[in-house]
């Protein structure tokens, strides 16, 4: 139930790129529309990317990815690029929460998933899985919390709030 | 039945329901606050949302503390959207040169210990010194929480970190962040909620301020001081981490360029030229900072071809640290005295370093372009061991400077 399918292209990140490193706090006071703010995405990035993300890309990132700033822009910034998903070894909590909040499907697996270019086939429910057509590869992901496949279902948590509105205090089943 | 963590009872208060680390829960949260940074996407959410006006806006704090003074037409509007939308909901706002979300908001009484709350900027842990569950969010999780008074959340697995013994005279709650951002690395206590045990330890609140601060570093979800009077009470508790730092055996520490996780003793790389000094932030902006510098650059000055910015992290600091006579002191010695608020730090006031040069600061992160430009070299330090720098014209042991 709610599953996404995603589909794209893999493109390779290294270890601890910080929300830095995905977008600059300069630029994101100096540029405030997230579709022209997208064309700095990764600027800093001590070893610049061979090819500028694009739009279907399935990034898949190393350990520590975004980790740094809890600004959502970070989430805002790809999801504008045209970013499908993110795949990490790890990942920043901070990140991660703004990543299911803004409806971003982030997958973990703690191994290596692709090489540059292979495309990639998602399956973002609560028992994740990549396949990788072009290695004729399956991979388990770390489980999917039950929340995040809700709420990328619903379009992020905004739209989830003025649909359902928020529950009252208590544990979520 | 397994005895609480600090975290688990803070969420089954907010949350009306017995949860354990491991559970989602929908929690009310006390208090959320937006800084300048966060403001333009937190009060379009808010809108979407329907919360034009908050059912609660004494418990919501805005911040102008990363543009300040308005560096441009673009923050100054920013600004005016910040101060028009307390006006007309009563929120909370913290105008420019009042200081950092993260120093200020605490001195106006706004943010109390044992409450949970959240703040749009990742260094909302800073206030875990206190004994507040504070943690960074997003625009989206900051924007729920301010319409609705809920938000969802992970309860996390608890760590421990014991403090003992006193500091050395010339070191800082800083040298121990930094060491421990070395041996945490970005994902050391990941997810966890780490609890700061000092009751073995003689530490002044700045420095455990620091500490709690650099738990952002480690991916912490928090990081919270457990009171003497609690501790008892947590006998038996599980941690899925456990940490002991001896304070006394803690040296000044540097950490290197691009990153605030490559650290060392700042001997090893002493002689390093350096061109700028900054001593502020929420890292390293305290009355204890301002007077650890001033303490190293009493009747000293700031080397030639060497420049230092200082920004106290709040206006109540400024006000104590001109009545101490510690911004004479910077000031006599050559120090630009910027306004509260969090400077160059990120690279979105003024202060932006040249391409090729070297840059020491007090702040919190070091990544490749943080202060504004990537063609610079930023290494962090105490308070204490920039105004070495600062003085000397190049790295130096601030032990070596102060008593040499």
């Amino acid at each position: 139930m709610n599953a996404r399918h995603i589909e794209g292209r893999a493109r390779l990140l290294p270890d601890a790129v910080n929300t830095d490193y995905i977008i600059s706090s300069r630029r994101k006071r100096q540029i405030p529309e997230m579709s022209r703010l997208a064309g700095y995405i990764f600027e800093d990035l001590p070893q610049p990317l061979d090819e500028p993300v694009s739009p279907g890309d399935i990034l898949v990132a190393g350990e520590d990815f975004a980790c740094g700033s809890a600004m959502e822009a970070a989430v805002d910034v790809l999801i504008a690029s045209g970013v499908r998903a993110v795949i990490a070894r790890s990942a920043a909590r901070t990140f991660h929460r703004n990543a299911i909040n803004g409806g971003l499907p982030l997958l973990i697996a703690h191994r290596d998933v692709a090489d540059e270019g292979d495309i990639l086939q998602i399956c973002y429910a609560a028992d994740g899985e990549i396949y990788n057509a072009t290695r004729h590869e399956r991979v388990r992901t770390v489980p999917v919390p039950d929340l995040a496949v809700r709420l990328a279902a619903a379009g992020g948590l905004i739209k989830y709030c003025r649909r359902e509105g928020m529950p009252p205090p208590g544990l979520l089943p | 039945m397994a005895v609480e963590s600090l975290v688990e009872r803070i969420m089954s208060r907010q949350c009306g329901a017995q949860c354990r680390a491991g559970d989602y829960v929908v929690a009310r949260v006390d208090r959320v606050y937006i800084t300048d940074a966060s403001a333009p996407s937190v009060l379009d959410r808010m809108e979407q949302l329907g919360g034009g006006r908050p059912a609660h806006p004494d418990r919501i704090a805005l911040v102008m503390d990363h543009y300040v003074p308005a560096p441009s037409p673009g923050v100054a509007e920013v600004h005016r959207r910040m101060r028009d939308f307390s006006r007309r909901t009563g929120c909370h706002l913290s105008t420019e040169g009042g200081g950092i979300c993260h120093q200020v908001l605490g001195e106006q009484g706004f943010i109390r210990p044992g409450e949970l709350v959240v703040g749009a900027d990742s260094h909302t842990v800073t206030y875990g010194a206190y004994g507040t569950l504070a943690l960074g969010v997003g625009s989206t999780d900051a924007a729920v929480a301010a319409v609705t008074g809920r938000l969802w959340f992970r309860v996390p697995d608890s760590a421990r970190l014991r403090l003992r013994d006193a500091l050395q005279a010339g070191c800082s709650g800083r040298d121990v962040a930094l060491k421990l951002n070395g041996s945490m690395g970005p994902s050391g206590a990941d997810y966890l909620c780490v609890e700061l045990w000092t009751g073995e330890a003689d530490i002044e609140p700045d420095h455990l301020s620091a500490v709690a601060n650099a738990s952002a570093e480690w991916g912490a979800k928090a990081a919270v001081s457990v009171r003497e009077e609690d501790a008892a009470s947590f006998e038996g508790a599980t941690y899925a981490a456990e940490w002991d730092v001896d304070l006394a055996s803690v040296e000044p520490f540097i950490a290197l360029p691009h990153s605030p996780h490559r650290t060392v003793p700042v001997r090893e790389v002493r002689g390093r030229p350096v061109q700028l000094c900054f001593v502020g932030t929420c890292a390293g902006g305290t009355l204890g900072d301002l007077r650890g510098a001033a303490n190293v650059l009493r009747d000293a000055k700031v080397a030639p071809d060497t420049r230092l910015l200082v920004a106290p992290a709040s206006r109540g600091i400024y006000a104590r640290a001109l009545r101490e006579g510690l911004i004479d002191v910077l000031h006599a010695a050559g120090a630009v005295i910027l306004p509260a608020g969090c400077g160059p730090c990120c690279g979105t006031a003024n202060g932006v370093p040249a391409a090729g040069e070297t840059v020491i600061s007090t702040a919190c992160r070091n990544y490749r372009g943080r202060m504004g430009n990537a063609e610079a070299e930023i290494y962090l330090a105490s308070a204490e061991t920039v105004a070495a720098a600062a003085a000397s014209g190049c790295i130096e042991d601030p032990r070596e400077v102060w008593y040499g």
